[in-house]
C-alpha cells in the first residue's frame, strides 16, 4: 500500500457519496485495490440510502398505547396566546399606574417645596 | 362515521385539526407515521422494547407540542427530530440504570427479527447493512443513521445530539470506516 492508497482510505469515509477528485481520482483509475475499495464504499452508501425506504412494523397496540398516554388536550395556539395576554396587560396597567403615581408624587413635592 | 371522515383527510387538514386539539385527527397522524417513527427508534435504540417506549413517548411529546408546529418542515421530519431528542433522553436515563461502557461491542439480535411492514421495500434493503449498523455504538450509530440514512446535515445532527459540528464529522468518519470493516466481516461470515 503506497501513500496514495492510504490517502484513499482516509478520503472515502469523508467524501461520502461524492466521488474522489484530482490526484486521488487519477490514482483510483490505475489501482485495482483502491478501485475495489471505492466500489465497496459506494455500495455501502447506496444500501444506507435504501434503508430510508425500509419500514419495520410497530408492535400491535402501539398506536392505542400512544392514544391512551396522550393526557389532556393540547392547548391551541390562540388560547395559549390569550393566556399570556391577560397577565401581560395586567402588568402593563400596574407599571403605568406606578409610574403615574411617582410623577404625581414628585410634582406634589416640588410644588410643596 | 367521524373516524371514517378523519381517515379520508389530507395530511395538512389532519395537522390543522390536531393543532386545535382534535384527538381523532392526531390518532390518524399516529396511525400513518407510527411505523416510520418506530423504525427510526429501533435504529437509534437497537432494542425493540426501548424503541416502542421511545416512539410512544415521541408521539406524546408531539401531541403536547402540536400547537407550536408551524409547518416549516414536513410532519414526518418534525417527528424524526422529536424522536431523536426522545431517544437521547431515554438513552441518558437508561445509561443511569445500566452502565454499558462497552456499548460498541454489544450486538442486539432483536433488530434482525423485526417484521418488515412493506415486504417489497424492506427486502430491497440489505439485512447485512442493518446488522452492521446495530454493532456500532449509540453515539456513532446515531450520527451515521441520521446522515447517511435520513440525510440530515452536519449542523442538524450537531444541534439535536447536543454535540459540535466537528464532533459530528469526526463520529461520521469513524462510523463509516467501522461500518465498512464490519460489512467485510459479516459478508465473510455469510459465505
Amino acid at each position: 500500500m503506497n501513500v496514495m492508497c492510504s490517502a484513499i482510505q482516509v478520503a472515502l469515509p469523508t467524501v461520502g457519496e461524492a466521488a474522489v477528485t484530482g490526484p486521488l481520482a487519477a490514482h483510483v483509475e490505475t489501482c485495482m485495490p483502491c478501485k475495489g475499495e471505492v466500489l465497496r464504499y459506494r455500495t455501502m452508501y447506496r444500501e444506507l440510502n435504501d434503508l430510508d425506504r425500509a419500514r419495520y412494523r410497530a408492535p400491535s397496540g402501539h398506536a392505542a398505547a400512544v392514544m391512551n398516554g396522550l393526557g389532556p388536550v393540547a392547548v391551541p395556539m390562540h388560547e395559549s396566546r390569550m393566556d399570556h395576554r391577560v397577565p401581560v396587560a395586567a402588568a402593563a396597567v400596574v407599571a403605568t399606574a406606578a409610574a403615574g403615581t411617582a410623577v404625581l408624587f414628585k410634582l406634589y413635592r416640588d410644588h410643596a417645596a | 362515521m367521524e373516524r371514517e371522515r378523519v381517515e379520508s383527510l389530507q395530511p395538512q387538514e389532519l395537522i390543522e385539526k390536531a393543532k386545535l386539539g382534535d384527538r381523532d385527527a392526531f390518532g390518524q397522524l399516529v396511525a400513518r407515521h407510527q411505523h416510520e417513527v418506530f423504525t427510526l427508534a429501533v435504529r437509534l435504540m437497537r432494542d425493540r422494547d426501548l424503541a416502542a417506549d421511545v416512539s410512544q413517548d415521541a408521539f406524546v411529546r408531539a401531541w403536547r407540542a402540536m400547537p407550536k408546529f408551524r409547518g416549516d418542515a414536513k410532519f414526518s421530519t418534525w417527528m424524526h427530530r422529536i424522536t431523536v431528542n426522545t431517544a437521547w433522553t431515554h438513552r441518558a436515563k437508561h445509561k443511569r440504570v445500566r452502565l454499558d461502557p462497552l456499548d460498541s461491542l454489544a450486538s442486539e439480535p432483536e433488530a434482525a427479527t423485526l417484521d418488515p411492514v412493506r415486504a417489497g421495500e424492506a427486502a430491497s434493503a440489505s439485512p447485512t447493512i442493518e446488522a452492521a449498523l446495530m454493532q456500532l455504538s449509540f453515539s456513532i450509530r446515531s450520527v451515521v443513521v441520521l446522515k447517511d440514512v435520513y440525510g440530515w446535515s452536519h449542523s442538524e445532527i450537531a444541534e439535536h445530539l447536543d454535540i459540535s459540528v466537528t464532533a459530528a464529522k469526526v463520529r461520521l468518519h469513524r462510523g463509516r470506516k467501522e461500518l465498512r470493516h464490519l460489512l467485510d466481516g459479516l459478508q465473510d461470515g455469510a459465505q
